[in-house]
């Protein structure tokens, strides 16, 4: 089920993967592929594409705020000193600012007004797409010859890409908080489609929100150890037109790279339920 | 009379295995088993039969299956049945019969169960394959120490004082591994995905998940205890065998997850093997002399249904059972303060405990919010 | 497939016997099975949600005061098997809905019965399998309320 590439296309893509010897060829033959499994190396491609496979990571202030800014405190949070601010930077949504209908800017500044008590991320909510992507902590995904998944250490999340037998997002029935994903190779790129995803999402800690959208993904690796994500959000009941953001995920490379639990339910509990204990806590 | 009215779904998807595009009129043909489901198997029928594997020459896991096969057969082998670990004929027919009644009920006749249903019979007589008379060994002492009043959670009588006194289902935290795979009355799906270097199980319930490295290296740092513990996995032949550890011994071993909690010195061995297109043979041996007398093994088939769709079991989000009955709770507190400073008799507590009061007969006893009778009572 | 209701009976209960009954919590726990309730309101939304869908309607009471109610539905698995979908109860849909109250009394309820005002057709939209009287799903329990 090898893809034929074009000369031309294989040379770019080896390049880009920085692997242009024998191991990123992609006529590997399958017990080579096996024992570069099994010795532990990694194989540059899978089922004829790039490799995905890892726990990544971004490096960014994206989850605080999408459109950046500077560094800046939350004053009811005093108590918790510089632990607990908003650090500087940059915007990672193309053109600078998200290009809200102004209803929605209203929306957006009520959300920021009552944080953090109405953020999904506080009560342990999942954070959605393409919010989960960007979310502090790593993920993981898990692509052989099939349906890839991503699994999001926030909350353990997790989410499954269909590569072959697609949802028509007409016909989706249930909305979910990782919404639904349709996933196909263009080149070397990933891209997701996700559609079908609940209302009740943000998309970062600033308040940005919206009313129902449907995002489109790309993952194209940069290096074997870099992948440049970018996702355009299109939502015309809130959004005067698409609007996209980009930046650079990380693998994890310590050798026993993986990722744990955060299974953060028990730790919104006494926020969520503390007001109904017998012993309040207030 | 009721007319009851089904409302065509566009397209007629498939939803965990029953058509949803069945008008009222049409019903689902039942079909009772004749040949045990696991005599069936590929691998049993052709001993030279192989799983398919991966490009990359893995033994190819993959797929969506569920234990809904696995609901009619007892988790513990009645006793009588001593060591056998196959039905007789009669008692197989027996079972396809009760597998085909149900499925009658559930798909054609009842229209209200929330149950799932499979569509095989397997012929085994009990999931628990060891200790030889299939039943889970009794509990050490340290395992019977461990019980708690609210370990049936929202099921038990409470009294519901804290978010503790639910189980980590009803706070919709996870099941645990072996929780997530008993099959129960819905739900009872899981999806395999697999990379050279990784292995993923996702448990419908919960979207619950968990990530088998392939790569040999030890077990996480002993302080990194988890819900779902540490695992780490490697091919032996064709059977993917999994070592888990780091258990944080706040899960138990039983349908849902419900039950005595085990150790956090758990130690669960799972090999998993694809005997069939169709069909993976699933075994867990559970190693913890802190909880059994005994380590003990079950033995499970994860089968595909036709056109099983797993929607996304997000639970927490939508989760009011906590509140729920955390609140019922309080207000009960008060109703009672109330009726005591009023020297009136003291209001009955939970209304339902155990399950199932009969229906109000009476028109009449229906509260109307129209007419605002809630808040005069 | 025309089985007698005491094979029926005899077959639901080897099969449950094998099998935890329980779905994801008890109805007990949460709703108050001495407060039947019933409201003729309007759908404000139909939320399919785990581990139950919500039904959230816009009631009017006679005095002209305005409430927000909450009925609790099945999972949508269940609903979905039962002809449901996210056009059965579209915002504007006038119902009449039959429950039990939740036991903090708040306006909530675990929903039964559905009526729509317009054609009198019936939805069932209750929880089975987590011990809500009369379930239809056990020997004993009635279809219709």
């Amino acid at each position: 089920m090898r893809r034929q590439h074009s000369l031309a296309a294989a040379l770019a893509s080896c390049v880009l993967l920085a692997a242009c010897g024998p191991a990123g060829d992609s006529t590997t033959t399958a017990s080579g592929d096996a024992a570069q499994a099994a010795s532990g190396a990694r194989p540059a491609r899978v089922n004829g594409h790039p490799n995905l496979n890892g726990v990544w990571q971004a490096l960014n202030t994206a989850y605080w705020n999408l459109e950046g800014g500077a560094a800046h405190a939350f004053p009811e949070q005093w108590r918790l000193g510089a632990l607990f601010a908003a650090p500087a930077g940059q915007s990672v949504v193309e053109g600078g600012t998200i290009p809200y209908l102004p209803e929605a800017l209203e929306q957006r500044d009520k959300n920021r007004a009552a944080w953090p008590a109405n953020d999904p991320e506080t009560k342990c909510y999942r954070a959605g797409i393409p919010r989960s992507t960007y979310m502090p902590y790593p993920f993981q995904i898990v692509q052989g010859d099939g349906d890839m998944m991503f699994v999001y250490e926030y909350a353990t999340s997790n989410r499954t890409v269909r590569m072959a037998n697609h949802l028509d997002p007409k016909e989706v029935l249930v909305d979910q908080w990782l919404g639904w994903s349709n996933g196909r190779w263009e080149g070397d790129t990933l891209v997701v489609d996700v559609f079908g995803q609940i209302r009740d999402t943000w998309l970062d800690r600033a308040g940005n929100h919206h009313n129902g959208m449907t995002v489109e993904e790309r993952y194209t690796p940069m290096t074997e150890n870099h992948i440049w994500y970018e996702a355009t959000i299109t939502d015309p009941r809130t959004f005067a037109r698409p609007w996209k953001i980009a930046m650079p995920l990380y693998r994890r490379m310590e050798p026993n790279a993986e990722i744990f639990e955060y299974k953060c339910v028990e730790f919104a509990e006494p926020l969520l339920y503390g007001e109904l204990l017998k012993e309040p806590i207030k | 009379m009721q007319s009851s009215k089904r409302v065509l779904v566009r397209g007629g998807l498939w939803v965990a295995g029953i058509a949803v595009g069945v008008s009222a009129a049409a019903q689902v043909p039942i079909v009772v088993a004749t040949t045990p489901a696991e005599d069936t198997a590929a691998a049993v029928v052709d001993p030279n039969w192989k799983a398919p594997r991966t490009s990359w020459g893995h033994p190819s896991l993959e797929g969506v299956y569920s234990t809904d096969d696995m609901r009619s057969v007892p988790r513990d082998r009645p006793e009588e049945i001593e060591t056998r670990e196959k039905l007789t004929p009669e008692e197989f027919a027996k079972r396809a019969q009760d597998d085909a009644n149900e499925r009658d009920r559930v798909l054609n006749t009842s229209s209200y169960s929330s149950n799932s249903v499979g569509s095989r019979t397997f012929g085994w007589t009990s999931q628990v394959i060891d200790p030889p008379n299939g039943r889970i060994p009794p509990l050490s002492a340290e395992g019977e120490a461990r019980r708690r009043p609210n370990d049936r959670g929202s099921y038990g009588a409470g009294p519901f004082d804290t978010f503790e006194d639910f189980h980590l289902y009803d706070r919709c935290i996870t099941r645990g591994i072996l929780g997530s795979a008993f099959a129960v009355v819905y739900g009872n799906g899981m999806r395999i995905a697999q990379s050279p270097d990784s292995v993923v199980i996702s448990y419908e319930m919960l979207a619950d998940s968990r990530i088998i490295p392939l790569v040999p290296r030890p077990h996480a740092q002993d302080s990194i205890k988890q819900y779902l513990g540490n695992s780490r996995g490697y091919w032996d032949g064709d059977t993917l065998v999994v070592e888990t550890k780091n258990f944080n011994g706040r899960t138990s071993i039983g349908g849902n997850g419900i039950g005595v909690r085990h150790s956090d010195q758990l130690v669960l061995t799972e090999r998993l093997r694809r005997v069939d297109p169709n069909m993976i043979e699933y075994r867990a041996t559970v190693d913890d002399p802190l909880t059994y007398t005994a380590p003990w093994t079950v033995r499970m088939m994860w089968t595909t249904q036709p056109g099983y769709e797993i929607f996304e079991y997000s639970c927490h989000e939508a989760n009011r059972a906590v509140a729920g009955g955390l609140g019922g709770e309080r207000n009960y507190e008060e109703r009672v303060r109330e009726a005591q400073a009023k020297g009136l008799p003291i209001p009955e507590r939970l209304a339902s405990q155990p399950n199932l009061s009969p229906l109000p007969t009476d028109e009449a006893a229906f509260i109307n919010i129209n007419r605002e009778e809630h808040e005069r009572q | 497939m025309n089985v007698k209701p005491s094979l029926f009976a005899a077959a639901v209960a080897a099969v449950l016997a094998s099998v935890p009954a329980a779905a994801h919590h008890s109805f007990a726990s949460e709703f108050d099975a001495n407060r039947p309730v019933e409201v003729v309101g309007v759908v404000k939304e139909m939320r399919f949600s785990n581990p139950h869908s919500w039904i959230y309607i816009t009631v009017k009471t006679e005095s002209g005061e305005v409430q927000d109610w909450a009925f609790e539905g099945a999972a949508p698995n269940a609903l979905l098997r039962r002809g449901f979908n996210r056009d059965s109860l579209p915002p504007g849909t006038e119902i009449r809905i039959r429950g039990f109250q939740a036991r903090d009394r708040t306006n909530r309820a675990a929903g039964t019965q559905v009526t729509l005002t317009k054609d009198g057709s019936r939805l069932f939209v209750g929880s089975t399998g987590v011990g809500t009287p009369g379930d239809p799903t056990v020997e004993g329990g009635a279809a219709e309320q």
